[in-house]
């Protein structure tokens, strides 16, 4: 091109720098004069000014995200063009390995905090899918210590724990069911999600109420610059997201969904009784995100979720969340800066039925308020202070029975509703005390009070009515009167040592304190399990983590290993008396009982982190163990007050992922997972009695095993060609799960006789196709 | 209540833990899931014994007068079979014995089946007395009962039984498909006199019925019978159980179809028996009712009936409940005429009909081969109708 201007002379080279894809500028984009080694960044109109003297030049444009730019200048005074105008394309071939993050590649052997395990969405995305739905959840378990207990979990384990014990946060809004399908597909929407990360143990002390684990979604803002639109088709579920500015710069939004259309699998079969079925979710993520200044920002999020299913019965069972939350990120200066939240959830499970003689409607629910401030304080890159406050409203529906005609056969039945209030002040200071010790400590002062109104029994443990302890006496609290108070100090203490400069020694301790209990009667998390408060006969659980760990990098920080090892214990761990009724039952506390759990296990990782073959295998052994008698603070004993293993004890966990990058396009995956079976109690006798012919005898709580488990997952995601100057990509996702079909066992059951069956979820073979689009 | 109760969890354990249902979920997404036999190695199968008995402080001389053919008292003594298994053993060659606080005992006489009978006809539990039951295996294996004794409640008798006429909606299964259909019959109740006694009655009520069978196509010129009262054990073999604090009702006893039922085309009677049991016993009870309704164990995870029990010396596992118990029966005797509508005696129909162009089946010729239940030709002693 040749531009107005004499060779020799100096003068100012003038342009400008357009998206050709909107039609917009490009703020930001560097313009550069390599010869020269001067250039400029395109201001708010996408104009850029670079005084030179007037030469032959070549001249660059680059921008994030678009194809690069050249252009040779000439000059003559004889010409009429004054500037250059560039247009520039997004550029949509696939950033594999890109990953764009504050933290530096040894983060892993750097960072004070042990037990923390972060993926980015892009490390999800490359796992293999089921029917091509990507899971965050189900891609943390092939982590070192997360497991799960089988394919129709909403759960997770976490180092020992109940799946109970995971505080699941999005947004800061809690997450009390993270699952569609009965687990099938998580709640989250893999088209919003950011970031992951799991904190196994207490995390740090701005984290609270749970004693397993901490596990943070983060939503990702919408784009501010530009209006974009992403989705997928699934075989059962697809999903769009639209996001874009709502002010250019300064403002955006980003609202997903997903819906379900399963029912064509259910027609498409020979079964009358499937042809009657059905099964179906949706679910709707927003955020909004606003600049108020450069000093303050303001994001709000929303999330609805539904499921419901019935199975050629009058049965319908559905669950639904609805949360909200609100972020307001304020800036004092360079070393000082706050974030004041209001999040509310808000979940449901139930279950209707339609029949003619005895319908009913059956609910349970869980709604929850919550408002936390956090002041973080960071004078040098040595010393970071975070402290702050929460407080947590929490309202509860244990169980409530309504008939569904006013006068069919049903009768009607409300468990209490239980209110509390969790509250909790807490500081960490995060510092470097050397070149080679770091040192993290927080103190987390939490506090519980149980509120009225509510009517408690009174148990009198030396009397039994059955099993249960006789009730002596009923007190009714009106309306906020305080019926129990608890209170607890939860320390966390991190230690790094730099070994050397790739190899790192961490040891940690954290203690948590959980007020709320899920009551559940199934190994797996399920939408029928319901929470419960603590009170007067059933006291938080205390969790007390041990660990410390060696972690090593290699290559370059291409290769990470660890090798981790825990203790845990965790006083107040819930069981059930023999034949406990836990449906509906008023006196539920008279059937619960509470000792002691115990965890230990080494958890192995190596990883690979770059190149065209990465991945990882992870190897845990651990055992979660029980223990119920009088040395354990339980007031009965379960198993002759000997140590049991827990429902989820599984203490061989093996995982192996790998993903291979073909090429720019196409990129292969294998998963392989293993885990012990997971204990189980049989019957191992039978007799006949009154009028009844088979009465059984069951082995001790837990004494025998499932199955173990294991299954290998292929996947090849291949991105469709490039088109140039075209804003469309789209990708296929092509899955078989199971590829060596393997029967595994989700569950043994047995018949009134005590013949045991065993039931696969997915006992074969399961290819499936996705296609994912942005544009 | 409780029946939705069990519903419901029992609908949520099928969906996520077995039953045919979760073979529906699986099937609903993935007609890849599947359900198969497995077996599990269980460890220590020994069987363990199986103790099922009682005392009461109604004799068994007293029983006669209720009227009924009268009740010795016995205890049950089977092994636990292993869970492939269709029946435990009966217990042969045991010592079993019955023993109060004062050094009393009285022997049990091991009969036919697989009871061991206390023959005794005066015998009866006393109030003031506590009984221990002593088991002796002949592999030298002792077994005790825990002490047990009367209830201490005293229960005013039972009233006047009665009935009342029920339509009952039930389902009906009709070339594999669930339909509704409406049944009639009638509710057998008894009436409970007002508890005064400030204590909770901790009722059992069990069910002896007899009933006349008339064979419609004997004849006695045949040296065939005509008429038989007959009795089957597995009808109205269920009890009932009812924690009762204020009386002054009608208990509601067993329910009975009366359209198509043959037992109540000439007379049945049902001899009722109740049980004042202490609260142990009546816990272990409902929860043998509660266990067995479904197989399952609904809402609750697997655990073991509570017992009463022990073996002397070591840990075996044993099972069963003896208990002590006060007794009262009533008997009655129903007529279908007492009904406020007919119900067709179609016996002679069937018969007629029944398996042409053959012979009419046995029961029709002769009274003796009636085929729901056993049959005799002669009517109980104490039979007033």
């Amino acid at each position: 091109m040749i531009l107005k201007g004499e060779l020799g002379v100096n003068s100012a080279l003038i342009g400008k720098v357009v998206d050709g894809s909107i039609n917009e500028p490009v703020i930001g984009a560097q313009v550069i004069i390599p010869s020269k080694n001067i250039g400029a960044v395109t201001d708010i109109n996408g104009r850029f000014s670079i005084e030179t003297q007037a030469d032959l030049l070549e001249i660059n444009v680059s921008f994030i995200g678009f194809e690069k730019k050249s252009l040779i200048v000439g000059f003559h005074p004889d010409v009429g063009a004054k500037e250059i105008n560039f247009v520039i394309h997004p550029e949509y071939q696939e950033l594999k390995s890109v990953v764009v993050t504050a933290e530096g590649p040894d983060k892993n052997v750097k960072a004070t905090l042990p037990g923390v395990e972060r993926m980015g969405i892009e490390s999800i995305k490359n796992l293999p899918t089921f029917m091509g739905e990507v899971d965050p959840i189900k891609s943390l378990t092939t982590l070192p210590g997360v497991s799960m207990v089988g394919e129709l979990s909403t759960g997770f384990n976490v180092r020992g724990g109940e799946t109970g014990q995971n505080l699941i946060l999005q947004d800061n809004a809690t997450i009390y069911n993270p699952s569609h399908l009965f687990g099938f597909f998580s709640a989250f929407n893999p088209d919003l999600v950011s970031d992951v990360v799991l904190y196994k143990g207490g995390g740090p002390a701005n984290y609270g109420s749970r004693v397993a684990s901490v596990l943070d979604v983060s939503l990702r803002n919408g784009d501010a610059g530009h209006f974009k639109v992403s989705g997928g088709v699934g075989l059962v579920s697809s999903r769009l997201t639209l996001e874009g500015p709502i002010v250019k710069g300064k403002s955006s939004y980003i609202v997903g969904g997903r819906v379900s259309y399963s029912d064509w699998l259910l027609k498409a079969t020979d079964n009358l009784v499937l042809n009657q079925s059905s099964a179906q979710f949706y679910d709707v993520t927003a955020k909004l995100f606003q600049t108020i200044n450069e000093k303050n920002f303001l994001t709000f999020s929303l999330y609805n979720s539904y499921d419901d299913f019935n199975l050629a019965s009058d049965s319908v069972f559905s669950w639904q969340t609805i949360n909200a939350s609100l972020l307001w990120d304020h800036t004092f200066n360079d070393q000082v800066n706050s974030s004041l939240s209001l999040a509310s959830s808000n979940y449901m499970s139930q279950i209707q039925n339609l029949d003619e003689i005895e319908g009913f409607a059956y609910v349970n629910e869980i709604n929850n308020l919550n408002i936390k401030y956090v002041l973080n304080y960071e004078p040098t890159d040595k010393l970071k202070i975070t402290g702050g406050m929460e407080a947590v409203g929490i309202l509860l529906e244990p169980g409530e029975l309504n008939p569904l005609e006013p006068d069919n056969n049903v009768l009607a039945s409300d468990m209490q509703d239980q209110k509390s209030l969790e509250a909790a002040v807490f500081a960490q200071a995060d510092f470097k005390i050397s070149s080679k010790l770091s040192m993290a400590t927080g103190l987390r002062f939490s506090n519980f009070f149980r509120l009225g109104s509510d009517k408690i029994y009174q148990f009198d443990f030396e009397q039994t009515n059955g099993r249960y302890p006789a009730i002596s006496d009923t007190l009714h609290y009106s309306e906020n009167e305080l019926i129990k108070y608890y209170n607890g100090l939860e320390p966390r203490l991190s230690l790094r040592y730099m070994v050397s400069a790739d190899l790192s020694l961490k040891i940690s301790y954290f203690r948590t304190f959980q007020y709320l209990h899920l009551i559940s009667n199934t190994a797996a998390a399920t939408p029928q399990d319901y929470w419960v408060t603590s009170g007067p006969y059933l006291k938080p659980a205390i969790g007390n983590q041990f660990s410390i760990g060696l972690f090593r990098n290699f290559g370059d920080n291409a290769y990470e290993t660890s090798i981790e090892t825990f203790y845990k214990t965790t006083k107040h761990a819930v069981d059930y008396i023999e034949g406990a009724d836990i449906t509906l039952n008023p006196a539920l506390e008279a059937g619960l009982l509470q000792g002691k759990a115990f965890a230990y296990g080494v958890e192995a990782l190596f990883k690979k982190t770059s190149g065209i073959f990465n991945g990882w295998i992870s190897y845990t052994y651990s055992r979660s163990l029980r223990q119920f008698n009088v040395n354990a603070g339980s007031r009965r004993e379960i198993n002759k007050g000997e140590l049991y293993p827990a429902t989820y004890d599984q203490p061989h966990n093996l995982s192996l992922v790998t993903n291979h990058n073909i090429n720019q396009r196409a990129t292969f995956s294998l998963n392989f997972s293993y885990s012990s079976g997971r204990p189980i109690t049989i019957p191992v006798s039978k007799y006949s009695y009154g009028p009844y012919l088979s009465v059984l005898n069951y082995s001790e709580r837990n004494e025998y095993r499932i199955p173990d488990y294991h299954r290998l997952d292929l996947s090849l995601t291949v991105s469709d060609d490039p088109v140039k100057n075209s804003k469309y990509n789209g990708e296929w996702v092509f899955s078989i799960y199971n590829v060596y079909a393997r029967k595994n066992a989700y569950s043994i059951t047995f018949n009134k006789y005590g013949k045991a069956k065993k039931l696969s979820i997915l006992g074969n073979i399961f290819p499936s196709i996705a296609y994912n689009f942005k544009f | 209540m409780e029946h939705i109760i069990r519903y419901i969890s029992n609908a949520l354990r099928s969906y996520f833990h077995g039953s045919y249902t979760t073979t529906l979920l699986l099937m609903i997404f993935f007609t890849w899931g599947c359900i198969e036999p497995y077996d599990f190695m269980v460890k220590n199968d020994e069987a363990g014994l199986v103790v099922e008995g009682f005392i009461s402080d109604v004799s068994y001389n007293q029983t006669l007068d209720y009227p009924s053919d009268g009740r010795f008292f016995s205890v049950k003594l089977t092994y636990t079979s292993d869970v492939i298994n269709i029946r435990g053993e009966k217990v042969i060659g045991a010592n079993v014995q019955l023993i109060d606080d004062s050094g009393n005992k009285w022997q049990y006489t091991e009969m036919e089946d697989e009871t061991y009978a206390l023959l005794d006809p005066n015998f009866r539990a006393i109030s003031s007395k506590k009984y221990q039951l002593n088991i002796a295996l002949s592999e030298g294996q002792v077994y005790e009962s825990a002490w047990v004794k009367l209830p201490e409640v005293e229960a005013p008798e039972m009233g006047a039984v009665s009935f009342t006429e029920e339509e009952v909606e039930t389902y009906v299964y009709i070339a594999g498909e669930e339909k509704i259909r409406t049944i009639k019959g009638m509710h057998v109740t008894v009436e409970l006199p007002e508890n005064n006694t400030e204590q909770p009655l901790l009722n059992k009520w069990t069910y002896d019925p007899t009933w006349v069978y008339v064979a419609p196509l004997a004849r006695e010129s045949t040296g065939a019978s005509k008429t038989c009262w007959a009795k089957n054990n597995r009808y109205l073999n269920s009890y009932d159980l009812r924690e009762d604090f204020t009386g002054g009702y009608k208990q509601e006893l067993f329910f009975m179809e009366t359209e198509g039922n043959e037992r109540i085309f000439e007379m049945f009677s049902v001899l009722i028996i109740r049980h004042i049991m202490n609260e142990e016993g009546f816990y272990f009870w409902k929860e043998l009712k509660e266990m067995s309704a479904s197989g399952l164990l609904l809402d609750k995870l697997p655990y073991d009936l509570a017992t009463n029990i022990q073996s002397v010396g070591d840990k075996t596992r044993v099972s069963g409940y003896f208990g002590a118990v006060k007794e009262q029966a009533t008997r009655w005797y129903f007529n279908k005429n007492e009904l406020s509508y007919k119900v067709l005696n179609d016996l002679q129909d069937n018969c007629l009909n029944y398996g042409a162009p053959g012979p009419p089946a046995a029961e029709c010729l002769d009274c003796i081969d009636y085929s729901k239940g056993s049959a005799v030709a002669e009517a109980p002693f104490w039979w007033s109708k």
